[in-house]
């Protein structure tokens, strides 16, 4: 693949990883309101599992950012093939990122710790099957431990703005609200409808937040390992040597 | 539009250029947690010493909680070329945003402002700061004039070469395309081998060959820069 969007070069995978962040900084707002857009149906999806239980709630967001992810590498992959990159082109052509193991995704693979960099090589390259397997071993040979510690760390960044966000709410909120609350006697179980819809409302915004760069972590690493594996960042440099040197024989000694 | 990448560059105040890899959040946190775990480890083996010795102990455990916690990264960062052991498991290193080594006062205040960038909860405002910057710096950093960046320190291993005929390219080559050169014939084993010649077809107008052959030519030519080289 040929890209003047970015530099490459095989880097290691920390800097692979950072290279992905430039890449969702550059996209920020177009992947942000795509966020934002795909989280409308899973936030009404969350507020009928508020009904039945609150701690449901949280668990159909974490479980849907799987769906929002392919939204966002496409929106990534656009970018880095010079095509339009903003959400109306995206949502336009969702049938292009809604196939390729998107059912996987959200079962089996929904657990799989390197789902950031298994991601682009199911969307993107279209296989199927066993091929697909053997790609995807082949491509994350490796890099597992990378896209583990970058899902753990992820989770990590998650943790900290949810608990961060909730603790700002905690300091902006009038005191009044407090004082009926009691928390611990509820048992965690009957808790106050507006408790929820502000800790499901605080992991909302942690998605909007946290996803695009974990998208665009996990696209730094896969792009990384096929620079380094197809050595993408020889091929320009080959094809300036036979445009300066052409044709054979000329140039060469006898 | 240039193009993205991750780096960015510096001028130092002797004329040289030099690109500054800053690393990002992910490898940062995960330092932080390893010397966080460092950090929890002696004091843990403090109260274990300490609490044999009654009020005196417990003054020397205060004491050893502030000096670990506002000096264990100022001495590291300072004393120990830019990382604390954390960092250095990660091989990244705190310097200055021009490229020069971090000193005393620049590593005060961006572990000072450390309780900034925590607030409100687990370094939420560090880490919104960093996402908000291209050199990925806290607020603490940003103060401070200070970066952390990926270290260099990687062991460099020569992959040897696929033994074979030695020659020279038949044109002169320039630095970065002897390196291009070079790079392909170190990377050949990991290379597939349709891939390969694919790009060794690229040079037809140059090695009069393709297909296997072509690979060959250059690993060749690259054979001649490594023993002109070394």
């Amino acid at each position: 693949m040929q890209t003047d969007r970015i530099v490459m070069r095989p880097r290691a995978n920390a800097e692979a990883m950072d290279l992905g962040f430039q890449l969702t900084r550059a996209n920020w707002s177009s992947l942000t309101a795509l966020t934002v857009v795909g989280l409308i149906p899973i936030l009404a999806l969350a507020g009928l599992a508020l009904i039945i239980t609150p701690w449901l709630a949280l668990l159909v967001l974490w479980w849907f950012k799987p769906s929002i992810n392919r939204g966002l590498l496409d929106i990534l992959a656009r970018d880095l093939t010079n095509r339009p990159a903003n959400l109306g082109a995206v949502l336009r052509d969702y049938r292009h990122w809604w196939r390729g193991g998107h059912l996987a995704s959200l079962t089996w693979y929904r657990f799989h710790p390197s789902r950031s960099m298994v991601l682009p090589i199911w969307q993107l390259e279209r296989l199927d099957g066993g091929e697909r397997a053997q790609r995807t071993h082949a491509l994350m040979y490796g890099n597992n431990g990378s896209a583990l510690g970058l899902t753990f760390i992820a989770g990590l960044f998650e943790l900290c703005l949810v608990l961060g966000l909730m603790m700002l709410f905690a300091w902006l909120a009038p005191e009044q609200i407090w004082s009926e609350l009691n928390l611990w006697d509820a048992g965690l179980i009957h808790i106050p409808a507006w408790v929820c819809a502000v800790v499901v409302g605080c992991y909302a915004i942690t998605i909007v937040l946290v996803e695009p760069f974990y998208v665009g972590a996990g696209f730094g690493l896969y792009l990384n390992q096929r620079c380094r594996l197809e050595c993408w960042d020889l091929e320009p440099v080959f094809r300036r040597i036979s445009e300066r040197h052409d044709p054979v024989g000329q140039h060469a000694p006898s | 539009m240039p193009p993205i990448d991750s780096t960015y560059p510096v001028e130092t105040p002797d004329g040289v250029d030099l690109d500054i890899h800053p690393a990002g959040p992910v490898p940062r946190a995960a330092a932080w947690m390893v010397d966080l775990l460092v950090r929890s480890g002696i004091m843990i083996m403090l109260i274990f010493i300490l609490s044999g010795f009654n009020a005196v102990g417990f003054a020397m455990l205060v004491l050893a909680w502030f000096l670990i916690n506002w000096w264990y990264p100022v001495l590291f960062e300072v004393l120990g070329n830019g990382a604390t052991p954390g960092k250095r498991a990660f091989d990244i290193r705190v310097i200055h945003d021009d490229g020069t080594p971090v000193g005393w006062g620049p590593s005060v205040v961006r572990n000072l402002l450390r309780q900034v960038d925590f607030l409100p909860l687990l370094y939420m405002t560090g880490l919104i700061s960093m996402l908000c910057n291209r050199r990925f710096q806290r607020l603490g950093d940003l103060a401070a004039g200070t970066v952390v960046i990926h270290g260099d320190n990687r062991r460099i291993t020569l992959p040897e070469l696929p033994p074979g005929e030695t020659r020279h390219p038949p044109i002169p080559l320039k630095p970065d395309e002897q390196q291009a050169v070079l790079s392909f014939a170190e990377r050949i084993r990991s290379l597939n081998p349709a891939r390969a010649e694919e790009l060794a077809n690229l040079l037809e107008p140059v090695t009069g060959q393709t297909g296997p052959e072509a690979v060959d030519e250059l690993l060749t030519w690259a054979r001649w820069m490594r023993g002109q080289a070394t």
